[in-house]
This record gives structure tokens, C-alpha cells and sequence, in this order.
């Protein structure tokens, strides 16, 4: 049962895929995108590993998520040199989202069921990945913090004034 | 079909997803969201290894990956909006800013 979950979650990051790179509307690639995100999300809880799963969904399903709907809205209309010109067919949306409500149904049922067929993260696992981050790449977690705060105060720069 | 083919099939497929949206879209912000589903293709392959050899340094990588992510959405968008204050900028071949 767990594995046709995890079969039925990525056919359906996939089709999400296909459809991202077939959309010429950037909102409708955008929203494609966040669908994967959502599904590599459910990918990660049913490999164990909670945490990442949770940040996947709080860091990218919702700030990357917002930053990108964003910038679409702010970047100008100019859409009419694309190759693209695939819209999103009703039956295909009806498909994908049947697929995603019978993926939710396995999985209620196969964690009724018990175990998964596969090495799972476990909480010691979770603890260990604590313990490198703020151990030996402690260094590694401090830049990625810092860049993330880089970035954001060379936006504010360019604010003011790129040169 | 076991899990592990299941997770390199969905992992290769979001790679060439990704990497066809990198490759044939000409919009920059399709762009950057190829570059997001590239990374993520990479963090699912760690974090089935880090479970599978009971190892944490695959979850520690792809916890960092999404920081990285992060950071990058943050430059790459900014930085097309700055680019895209004069309603240049949308498309790849507009940006001449650093040919010139």
C-alpha cells in the first residue's frame, strides 16, 4: 500500500512538472510548482523525515511560494514571444486532483496498516542531523543564515540606488 | 517496484523537469522556478539515502539546500524585478546590461 502512495505521489509531481514547463501563464506554473512542492512534501512524511517535510512546506510552498507570486505581479506583462501556448485542459486539473485525493486515501489507509516496506528516518536520525548542523557544519549552517540576510540587505541597497 | 526505483524515477524526472524549464523557457522567472525544481530532485535523493543508510548528513545537506533555495529565490527574484523596472527585462535576450 505504501508504495503505491509513494508511486501515486510522484505520477503526480510529475504530471504537475509536465505541466509547469507546458504553461505559458506564469501563475499557472507557479501554481504547478507549488503542487510538486507539495508532493515532494508527502514524499519526505512518508520517507519519516517530518522535520524537512515541514520546512519544505513552511519555506518553500509558502515564503519561496509568496516571493515568486510576487515578483510575477511586479514583472511586466510582456508574455506574447512565447513558444508556449498550452493552457491547463479542464479534464487534465480533474485528473491531477483525483490522483492527489486517492493518494491521500492510501495513505490514511497504509498508516492504518502500519509499517512502510522501507529504511525510514528515524527521531535518532533527526537528532543526529541537529547535532552535524550545529556541530561540524555548524560553519555551512552560519553562511547559508548569513547569506539569506545578505541577500535580503543587497535588495534594500539596490533600493536606494544601484550605483 | 520497489521504493528505491520509484525515488530516482520521480528524482530524474524532476532534474529533467527542471532542467528543460532552465534550458527552453526564455522568461527568467520560468527560469528560476526550473532551478527550484532541480534543487528539489537533488534534496529527495538525499533525504532517501540519508533513510536508507541511516546516515544524517544527507538530511543536514538538504535541510541546507532549502536554506540555499531560499537565498536564491531571494537574489534571482529581486534582482529581475530590479532589471525589470524599466520593462526590459522579462526574457533572457533582453538583458544586456553587463554586455554593453
Amino acid at each position: 500500500m505504501a508504495v503505491t502512495v509513494l508511486a501515486v505521489s510522484g505520477v503526480v509531481a510529475g504530471l504537475l512538472a509536465v505541466l509547469m514547463f507546458l504553461q505559458k501563464s506564469l501563475y499557472s506554473s507557479a501554481i504547478c510548482l507549488m503542487g510538486v512542492l507539495l508532493q515532494v512534501a508527502a514524499i519526505y512524511l512518508l520517507l519519516g523525515a517530518q522535520i524537512l517535510a515541514f520546512l519544505q512546506v513552511l519555506v518553500y510552498a509558502g515564503a519561496i511560494m509568496v516571493l515568486i507570486v510576487i515578483a510575477i505581479m511586479a514583472a511586466p506583462p510582456r508574455l506574447g514571444s512565447l513558444w508556449a501556448e498550452n493552457h491547463l485542459p479542464s479534464w487534465l486539473l480533474g485528473l491531477i486532483f483525483g490522483l492527489a485525493a486517492t493518494e491521500a486515501c492510501l495513505a490514511l489507509a497504509s498508516r492504518r496498516g502500519g509499517s512502510v516496506p522501507w529504511s525510514v528516518v528515524t527521531r535518532a536520525l533527526e537528532m543526529d542531523m541537529a547535532g552535524l548542523l550545529f556541530g561540524r557544519y555548524a560553519l555551512m549552517t552560519e553562511s547559508a543564515g548569513l547569506l539569506i540576510l545578505l541577500s535580503a540587505l543587497a535588495l534594500l541597497r539596490y533600493e536606494d540606488g544601484p550605483r | 517496484m520497489n521504493a528505491e526505483v520509484i525515488i530516482w524515477a520521480i528524482s530524474g524526472f524532476l532534474f529533467l523537469a527542471g532542467a528543460a524549464l532552465l534550458v527552453f523557457r526564455r522568461q527568467l522567472l520560468a527560469m528560476i522556478l526550473g532551478l527550484e525544481l532541480l534543487l528539489n530532485a537533488a534534496g529527495l535523493g538525499f533525504v532517501y539515502y540519508s533513510a536508507r543508510w541511516q546516515n544524517a548528513e544527507g538530511l543536514a545537506i538538504a535541510l541546507l539546500v532549502i536554506a540555499v533555495a531560499a537565498a536564491e529565490a531571494v537574489v534571482g527574484l529581486g534582482f529581475l524585478i530590479a532589471l525589470s523596472r524599466d520593462g526590459s527585462a522579462a526574457e533572457t535576450g533582453d538583458i544586456r546590461a553587463l554586455a554593453d
